[in-house]
């Protein structure tokens, strides 16, 4: 139905009528409403932010991880010269040490003969008739030292040096069997023991050998030389694992500031607002620091440090300002009388300067800090990833440039006695995930990205407006192990 | 960056200075709405109320398209409906084919204040009032009413004519009352 007159007469008068509204009363019954709706939004930005800060840094360490390599960087191999007879029976797998030289055959040569060699690397001349054996793709090394008695005993389970066992070649006429079987100890009248139990799968298993065993023995696998160069000259520590350990690092961090301007009071601080809103910007944050950690075997650490923060910012505010002004007792003009005589008039001539005001600063809040860490480190060999949870109690805080405290005035904030900043702020916290790589054994180098959240803020309570920071950055570190 | 849109960013950000700047701004044309609707001044603050919670709720969906008081007024007008009591209009009786459409001098009603027509419009009993309120000054169309309120189209064609009829008579009245008063 199209609309006559009568009807658009009423929309016109009616779209444009308004009723008057108490503001102020309808804002306080509202706030509480409002101030729910600003905090979920609040959360659910905070919430959003830590969930792409958390994917991007499993992101990171997923990719990190395509380069942690696949093959243990330590391997033990059997020294070469040994050697070891194996046979099937009907208790399983009995492995004899055999002395076999390139001439040799019997088991009694001394030790002073046979010192280990890497260069002998003879295979065994005593093929193996049966059809099982050890695993394969796998050798076995022993740092054996070079006495005729010696005793190498190596825990089962706390050793976490991979035995790497090698895999025979087909010439050797040794098969493979599709799994291992574990040797029950066995003594022959030779005296040549061995007690060796040697899993297909599980590369941390340990050689035990006895005492009663002869040095000079080659192993019945052969060995590839090239595993040589490979290999540690390290003899295997075989000690249990400290429980804690003990690291000092030095760390070093850049990140992007977020700040938060707000009101405190409603009206007030209007116009202080509005300037330093419009002519701050937030800049870097610069962390630097010391830390020390202890870290439990179970990979839960604790650390504490001191560390200092510079928070950089840009002041720029660029205005004009006329002042008006006069001046007394100025010529401003003459007059004739009817008898033709001239006389001076005097009065206030006007004097108006422009001034062009134009600030720009670098402002710098400088924090120093203690911060307490609870972490936990996963360490992957060579490797580590680490995720920690600090907190952060601040010592100092001094700032130091100008901020807008009119249209035509600037504050200077460095003067200690300051109405505008706090000397010690509270408390804050940060949320870290790290990797980290061990390129000596003592010395690890470490990239880690963090978030900072600093619930309160670095201005006064006499002054108008509250100000808040939260950042998020990158650190890297230098860490010494004891 | 004009300032509204600086309002509408800054009350996107959780401002509450801008969010009050925008209640003081808007909350004059939102009233005016509301009462419309409303039976009375306390419905109508409470639909105000309601409205500016759902206006802050919503305004980070507001893209920019369109003008932003139109984005307000349907907000407010949407608010406003959920008020609506739609028991009044069950069990109505189609009248369409039996009331036309009525027709008055302009000179009776072209010479009233807005408020003298917003409470004559209010005067309407409510469930005419709030048709020709869609109808005539929020642009809805018959189809539309009948969805909001869940009426049939004719009912709301009914209820339109009938607000039509009711309010032309309440003018002729005033205007003669009007002319009686001049005449002593």
């Amino acid at each position: 139905m199209k609309k006559d007159f009568f009807y658009k007469w009423h929309q016109s008068s009616l779209t444009k009528h308004s009723t008057e509204v108490d503001v102020d009363l309808l804002w306080a019954a509202i706030e509480p409403a409002v101030d729910e709706i600003n905090n979920k939004r609040k959360r659910r930005r905070g919430f959003f932010f830590f969930l792409s800060f958390v994917c991007v840094s499993v992101i990171s360490i997923g990719f990190i991880s395509l380069f942690i390599p696949t093959t243990s960087p330590y391997s033990a191999r059997m020294s070469s010269d040994r050697n070891m007879k194996v046979y099937d029976s009907k208790q399983g797998i009995q492995i004899d040490a055999i002395s076999i030289d390139n001439n040799k055959s019997t088991a009694d040569k001394t030790a002073a003969d046979a010192l280990p060699s890497s260069s002998n690397t003879q295979t065994s001349s005593n093929t193996v008739s049966s059809s099982s054996i050890i695993s394969p793709a796998k050798t076995v090394r022993n740092d054996y030292p070079k006495e005729k008695t010696s005793k190498h005993f190596r825990s089962l389970s706390t050793s976490k040096v991979p035995v790497k066992i090698y895999e025979p070649t087909p010439n050797e006429k040794l098969s493979v069997a599709a799994k291992s079987a574990s040797v029950k100890t066995t003594i022959n009248n030779e005296g040549a023991i061995s007690d060796i139990i040697i899993s297909n799968d599980d590369i941390r298993k340990a050689l035990v050998v006895t005492d009663r065993l002869p040095i000079d023995f080659n192993p019945f696998l052969r060995i590839d030389p090239a595993d040589d160069k490979k290999l540690p000259t390290a003899a295997i520590d075989i000690e249990s694992a400290p429980k804690f350990t003990f690291s000092v690092g030095v760390y070093s961090g850049l990140a992007f500031a977020q700040k938060t301007l707000e009101q405190k009071f409603s009206t007030d601080s209007d116009e202080v607002f509005i300037l330093r809103e419009g002519t701050e910007s937030s800049l870097e944050v610069w962390t630097n620091g010391v830390t020390g950690k202890a870290k439990h075997k179970s990979g839960l650490s604790l650390a504490a440090g001191v560390q200092y923060v510079k928070i950089a910012e840009r002041m720029q505010y660029d205005t004009d300002y006329l002042l008006m002004d006069s001046i007394a007792n100025q010529v401003i003009g003459y007059s004739n009388n009817l008898l033709g005589s001239r006389s001076t008039i005097y009065g206030f001539e006007p004097n108006n300067t422009l001034f062009d005001l134009e600030y720009n600063f670098y402002n710098n809040y400088h924090l120093l800090e203690i911060p307490i860490s609870i972490g936990y480190q996963k360490q992957l060999e060579n490797w580590n990833l680490c995720a920690r949870a600090s907190y952060i109690q601040n010592i100092s805080l001094r700032t130091k440039g100008r901020i807008l405290s009119s249209p035509y005035q600037a504050i200077d904030i460095s003067k200690s006695d300051s109405e505008v900043f706090k000397s010690k702020l509270s408390s804050s916290y940060e949320l870290g995930f790290s990797t980290g790589y061990r390129i000596t054994p003592n010395v690890a180098l470490a990239v880690e990205a963090f978030y900072r959240y600093m619930p309160g803020s670095v201005t006064t309570d006499s002054y108008g407006l509250t100000q808040k920071y939260n950042w998020t950055g990158l650190n890297a570190s230098l860490n010494y192990l004891f | 960056m004009s300032n509204e849109q600086t309002l509408i960013v800054n009350c996107q950000k959780g401002d509450k200075r801008a969010q009050y700047l925008l209640v003081k701004q808007y909350s004059s044309m939102m009233m005016s709405i509301c009462r419309r609707y409303a039976r009375d001044t306390d419905m109508a603050n409470d639909m105000l109320q309601e409205s500016l919670i759902l206006v802050f709720r919503h305004i980070e969906k507001f893209e920019g398209k369109g003008s932003f008081e139109g984005w307000i007024r349907k907000i407010t007008v949407r608010a406003s409906l959920q008020w609506v009591d739609k028991k009044w209009y069950r069990n109505e009786k189609n009248l369409v084919g039996m009331l036309p459409e009525t027709e008055i001098n302009s000179d009776v009603f072209i010479h009233h204040d807005a408020d003298i027509i917003m409470e004559m419009v209010n005067s309407l009993p409510d469930k005419y009032k709030v048709v020709f309120n869609l109808y005539v000054v929020d642009d809805y169309n018959h189809a539309e009413i009948a969805e909001e309120l869940d009426i049939k189209e004719a009912t709301s064609r009914s209820h339109l004519l009938r607000a039509r009829k009711m309010l032309q008579d309440k003018y002729l009245t005033l205007y003669k009352n009007e002319n009686i008063k001049k005449a002593f």
